[in-house]
C-alpha cells in the first residue's frame, strides 16, 4: 500500500514534468525494468485519461448546446427578417388605399355616398338580361354625296358641316347590354354595357342611346374630311380613323372614364405598332393623343356570338304554340303565320291616319330571337316615324319563344318582317312598279336604322336606293330588260326551281374563266303557253335542256328602289348652317362670299369626347428631319394638305402670313400637295406631287372645279393610299 | 472558418469555442450515421467520441492532421460506429491501410479510457469531484481541502487514494467483464 502510494506520487510527479532530469531517467528505466510499476503506470494512464474525458465532454456538451443555440437563433432571425420584409411590403402596397382613408370625416363621408350610388346603377343594370348582340350594318351603298347622313346636332348652333362629309351610320343600342358593332369597313367597337354618361351632369345613361359612327379609311375620305395624322407635332401613320358620338335624344353624351370603347381596325392596314389615339380639334387642325390603351385587340367575335339567319338555322326558334310540329321547315312554316297574324292583330292601323300617306305602306322591321328566346335588337323602316314606333311597340309584345339551335348551340336568329297596308285615300303614283316581295322572311343586308322622333319640325331628305331582286334577275335569265315579271311569275319561278327545272351551275366558257349559268330542262319550254324560248347563245344538251348564260347587271335597270327618310344635313356656310341645297346654291352663287376656302375644302367637327379615334403609329428616325415652309403667292387662304406616298400620312399645314408650315416631316419623301380654295364663289383645286426638301419652290395652277369633278380628283388619290 | 482557425483555437485552449465550430460538421456525420441504420441519439455520441478522439491526438505533440477536419472526423465517426455494431470483418480489418489502422487503434485505446470513464462515474459525487480537482485543475491538497471541507490536507491526499482505489477496483471487474 504504501510503496503503491508512493508510485502514484511519482507517476503523477512525471506526468506533470516536475521530475529532474535523473529522476525522469530513473523513473523510465524503473518502467523498462520492473514490470509491476509499468502495469501501476499504465493502469493511472488509463485513469487519467478516463477521467479526462469527462472533462472533455463537458465541453462537447457546452459547445454543442451553443451551437444549436446559435442556429436557432439564425432561423429565427432569418424569419423575423423575411417577416419583416413582408409586412413593409404590405404596408408600402396599401399605404395609398390608407392614404385616402385619413383626411377628415368630410371627405369620406362623400367617398361613401358616391360608391353607393354607383353600386346602385350597377344593381340596376345586373337585373336586365345580358344580351350580346351583334349589329351588322351595311348601310345602302352608292348615294352621291349628301343626302343620307342624319344629324342629332341640328340645333346646335353654329355646327360646322362640310359638303362633301361621308355618310355615317347611326345605330341605336341598349346601355343595358353589351353590345358589338360591325361597321360596313370593318371596324368593329365593343361597348360595355352602361358604359355612357351624360356629359354635362355625368349621371350614368339607361335606356336606348344612338351611336353614330363614321369611318374614314380612304384617303380621300380623309382628305376631304380635313383630318391629319399629326401627334403633338410628331407625324403618325394611320391605318384608319374613325368618328364615334353618342347621343340619347338631344343629349350628348361621353364616355364612363373607366370603361373605354374597344376597338378593332380592318386587319388590312395594321402595321406593327400601330396604336390608339383619341383626336381632339385645335386651331383648324386635329391633333391624336395616346390612348392609354396599349395594343390594339383582335376580336374573335363570331365565336361567341352568332347570328344564324332565320332561313338557314338548323333549329328555327320555336313560337309557343308551334311545338307540334314535327319539321323544322313546318315549324318556320307556323312560327311566320303566328308572327304574321299576331302583328295583324296587334297592329293599329289608326296610327297611320292624319300622317298624309296615302296608298300602299310597307314598314321594314327587323328583330333577333336571341339565345334566352327573348325578342331583342328590334328595328323597324316606315314612312312615317310614327308607323315605326307602332311597330317596335307591336313586335315588342311578341311572347317568348324556344330559342333557334344551330350545331346544337343556341344562337342569336335575325328576322326580318315587312308590313304592309294600304291606307285609302288618293290612289298611289307609283304602284305600278314596286315589287311585292316574295320572301316574307330574309335576312336583312341593308338596314336604315330609324332616328328619334324630330323634336322640332325638320326638313327631310328622302333617299331611293337601287334594290336588285328577283325582278332583275329573272330578266337576267330572259334576256329581256322588259320581260314583264309579276308576283304570280315569280312565284312559279320559285316552284320550278324546287323542282329542279331552274338551277344555277358553274360552267367554264372560255378557258379559266368560270361563268355563272342557268339551266333550264326540257319540260319548261315544252309547257303550255310558256314564257321560256330557246334564244340565240343557248348552247342545248343532248336531252333537250337549255344551258345559258345571263345577261350581266348594266343590261337590265333597276326597277325597284328602297326609300329612307333622314333629316337634312346641316352645312357651314360662313355663320350660317344651311341645308345642303341651300349650300350648294350658295357655292354656286359667285357674289356669296360668306362659304370661306375653309368652309369649302375642310370641314370641322366639334364634338364630343368620345371624337376622333385613329388607328396610327409613329413614324421614327425614316430619314433626316427637315422644316417644310411653302411660299405660295397665289394662295389666297387656300388649304393645303400634304399626303405621303409611303406612308399612310396626311399632314395639315398651319397658315400664317402667306407662309404655309407643315412643321417638320422626313426629307426626300415623295408627297402630293393638294390645295384647295374657294375664292369669289368659286372652287379651285390643284395637286402637286413632289418630294420633300429644304425651301420649296412650288406653285399651284389652281383650276376651277366643281364639288363632283373634285370629289373624284381626290379618290384617284386613293390608288395612292392603301 | 477554415481549418487552420480550428487548430489556432484548440492551440490557445479554446477548446469549447474549437467543438462549437467543428459542430458544424456534425449534420454531415449524422446523416453518414443514420445511412448506417443509427438514430439520432447513436449519431449524436459517435460525434462525441469523434470529437474526444479528435482532441486527445491534437494533444499528443506528434500528431498531425493530414486531411480536412472533415476528413478525419468522418473516418473516425465510421470505425466508432462499425466498432459499436461489431459490424468489421476479418477481411475488412486486414484490407485498411496504415492511416485506417493508426485511426482503428485509435478508437479501440479510446474504449479503455471509456471504462475507466464509466468506473469514475460510479465511485460517487465526491470522489469524482476531489479526482478531478486533484489531476485537472492541478490543485494542492490544501486548496482541495479548503474547498472540500477537508479537515486537513493529509485527509484529503488519504481520500484521493481511497477514491482512486476504489475506482480502480471497478475498472478492473469492468474490464474483466469485457475482456470475457
Amino acid at each position: 500500500m504504501e510503496t503503491y502510494t508512493q508510485y502514484i506520487e511519482l507517476i503523477n510527479d512525471y506526468l506533470n514534468n516536475i521530475l529532474s532530469k535523473e529522476a525522469q531517467a530513473d523513473f523510465e528505466s524503473k518502467l523498462k525494468s520492473d514490470s509491476v510499476f509499468n502495469t501501476i503506470y499504465q493502469e493511472h494512464l488509463v485513469f487519467v485519461n478516463g477521467l479526462e474525458r469527462i472533462e472533455i465532454k463537458g465541453d462537447i456538451q457546452n459547445a454543442k448546446h451553443s451551437y444549436h443555440t446559435e442556429k436557432w437563433l439564425k432561423i429565427s432571425g432569418i424569419s423575423i427578417l423575411v417577416i419583416g420584409a413582408l409586412v413593409m411590403l404590405y404596408t408600402l402596397v396599401f399605404n395609398t388605399s390608407e392614404m385616402e382613408l385619413t383626411p377628415n370625416s368630410d371627405a369620406l363621408n362623400t367617398i361613401i355616398i358616391d360608391s353607393t350610388s354607383s353600386s346602385k346603377t350597377t344593381t340596376l343594370s345586373d337585373v336586365e338580361p345580358i344580351v350580346d348582340s351583334i349589329i351588322n350594318t351595311k348601310t345602302t351603298k352608292g348615294i352621291l354625296g349628301i343626302t343620307t347622313p342624319i344629324s342629332e346636332e341640328k340645333l346646335i348652333a353654329k355646327a360646322n358641316y362640310n359638303p362633301f362629309q361621308k355618310a355615317h351610320q347611326v345605330l341605336r343600342i341598349n346601355t343595358q347590354n353589351d353590345t358589338i358593332i360591325r361597321c360596313k369597313e370593318g371596324s368593329v367597337l365593343r361597348i360595355s354595357k352602361g358604359a355612357f354618361v351624360n356629359r354635362k351632369t355625368g349621371k350614368s345613361i339607361v335606356g336606348n342611346v344612338d351611336i353614330k359612327v363614321t369611318e374614314y379609311y380612304k384617303l380621300s375620305d380623309i382628305l376631304i374630311a380635313n383630318l391629319s395624322t399629326v401627334s403633338n407635332g410628331q407625324q403618325l401613320e394611320t391605318g384608319g380613323m374613325l368618328f364615334i358620338e353618342a347621343t340619347q335624344g338631344a343629349t350628348d353624351l361621353k364616355l364612363k372614364d373607366d370603361s373605354p370603347i374597344d376597338i378593332s381596325f380592318p386587319t388590312r392596314n395594321k402595321k406593327e405598332g400601330m396604336q390608339l389615339f383619341t383626336g381632339e380639334w385645335t386651331n383648324k387642325n386635329i391633333n391624336w393623343s395616346l390612348q392609354n390603351i396599349e395594343e390594339l385587340e383582335e376580336i374573335d367575335l363570331y365565336e361567341e356570338h352568332i347570328d344564324v339567319p332565320f332561313n338557314v338555322v338548323e333549329e328555327a326558334p320555336i313560337f309557343p304554340g308551334c311545338e307540334t310540329e314535327n319539321t323544322n321547315d313546318a315549324r318556320k312554316k307556323c312560327m311566320k303565320e303566328a308572327i304574321s297574324s299576331f302583328v295583324n292583330r296587334k297592329f293599329n292601323i289608326g296610327v297611320a291616319n292624319n300622317l298624309g300617306l296615302s296608298g300602299l305602306q310597307r314598314i321594314n322591321c327587323y328583330f333577333k330571337i336571341d339565345k334566352d328566346g327573348n325578342v331583342v335588337f328590334i328595328q323597324s323602316r316606315a314612312p312615317h316615324p310614327r308607323l315605326s314606333e307602332e311597330a317596335d311597340r307591336v313586335i315588342g309584345l311578341l311572347p317568348k319563344m324556344i330559342p333557334g339551335k344551330q350545331r346544337g348551340k343556341a344562337v342569336n336568329v335575325p328576322y326580318a318582317l315587312p308590313i304592309r297596308f294600304k291606307i285609302q285615300g288618293e290612289s298611289s303614283t307609283n304602284q305600278s312598279s314596286r315589287r311585292v316581295s316574295m320572301d316574307t322572311v330574309s335576312t336583312v343586308t341593308s338596314i336604315a336604322f330609324d332616328q328619334e322622333p324630330a323634336v322640332s319640325p325638320v326638313e327631310m331628305d328622302t333617299t331611293y336606293n337601287a334594290n336588285r331582286g328577283m325582278v332583275e334577275f329573272i330578266r337576267e335569265v330572259m334576256h329581256d330588260k322588259d320581260f314583264p315579271v309579276d308576283s304570280l311569275f315569280i312565284s312559279q319561278w320559285e316552284q320550278y326551281k324546287k323542282q329542279k327545272l331552274i338551277r344555277g351551275i358553274s360552267i367554264e366558257t372560255k378557258p379559266n374563266y368560270i361563268e355563272r349559268a342557268i339551266v333550264l330542262r326540257k319540260p319548261l319550254l315544252e309547257m303550255e303557253g310558256s314564257k321560256f324560248k330557246i334564244i340565240d347563245g343557248d348552247s342545248i344538251t343532248r336531252g333537250g335542256h337549255i344551258i345559258r348564260v345571263p345577261w350581266d347587271e348594266s343590261k337590265i335597270p333597276t326597277t325597284t328602289q328602297v326609300m329612307t327618310i333622314a333629316p337634312k344635313q346641316r352645312f357651314s356656310a360662313g355663320t350660317d348652317a344651311v341645308t345642303a341645297e341651300e349650300f350648294e346654291s350658295r357655292l354656286g352663287d359667285v357674289a356669296d362670299t360668306s362659304i370661306s376656302s375653309r368652309d369649302a375644302g375642310y370641314y370641322i367637327l366639334k364634338t364630343s369626347n368620345l371624337g376622333w379615334i385613329n388607328c396610327d403609329r409613329f413614324i421614327n428616325g425614316r430619314t433626316t428631319r427637315i422644316k417644310y415652309k411653302l411660299k405660295i403667292k397665289n394662295a389666297d387662304g387656300a388649304s393645303i394638305s400634304m399626303v405621303f406616298k409611303s406612308i399612310n400620312a396626311v399632314l395639315p399645314s398651319w397658315y400664317t402670313n402667306g407662309v404655309y408650315d407643315f412643321q417638320t416631316v422626313g426629307a426626300n419623301e415623295k408627297v402630293v400637295l393638294v390645295a384647295i380654295k374657294r375664292k369669289n364663289g368659286k372652287l379651285y383645286y390643284d395637286m402637286v406631287e413632289t418630294k420633300t426638301k429644304a425651301n420649296p419652290q412650288l406653285d399651284f395652277k389652281f383650276k376651277e372645279v366643281t364639288i363632283e369633278e373634285l370629289k373624284e380628283e381626290l379618290e384617284g388619290l386613293n390608288s395612292n393610299f392603301n | 472558418m477554415s481549418d487552420q482557425d480550428i487548430l489556432v483555437l484548440f492551440k490557445n485552449g479554446q477548446r469549447e469555442k474549437a467543438f462549437k465550430k467543428l459542430y458544424h460538421l456534425y449534420p454531415r456525420i449524422e446523416k453518414l450515421v443514420l445511412s448506417k441504420g443509427g438514430s439520432k441519439d447513436d449519431a449524436s455520441d459517435v460525434f462525441q467520441e469523434a470529437l474526444i478522439i479528435l482532441n486527445r491526438n491534437l494533444e499528443t505533440s506528434n500528431f498531425k492532421l493530414t486531411a480536412s477536419f472533415y476528413t478525419y472526423l468522418y473516418s473516425v465517426s465510421r470505425f466508432v460506429w462499425s466498432d459499436i455494431q461489431k459490424s468489421l470483418t476479418k477481411q475488412q480489418l486486414q484490407d485498411l491501410n496504415t492511416q485506417e489502422v493508426q485511426v482503428f487503434q485509435e478508437v479501440i485505446e479510446e474504449k479503455k479510457y471509456q471504462l475507466a470513464e464509466h468506473a469514475f462515474l460510479e465511485i460517487g459525487k465526491r470522489c469524482q469531484q476531489l479526482l478531478q480537482l486533484f489531476y485537472h485543475q492541478a490543485m494542492s491538497f490544501k486548496d482541495i481541502a479548503n474547498v472540500m471541507q477537508f479537515k486537513s490536507s493529509k485527509i484529503a491526499k488519504n481520500q484521493k487514494y481511497k477514491c482512486l482505489q476504489k475506482a480502480k477496483d471497478i475498472y478492473q471487474t469492468k474490464l474483466k467483464s469485457v475482456q470475457s
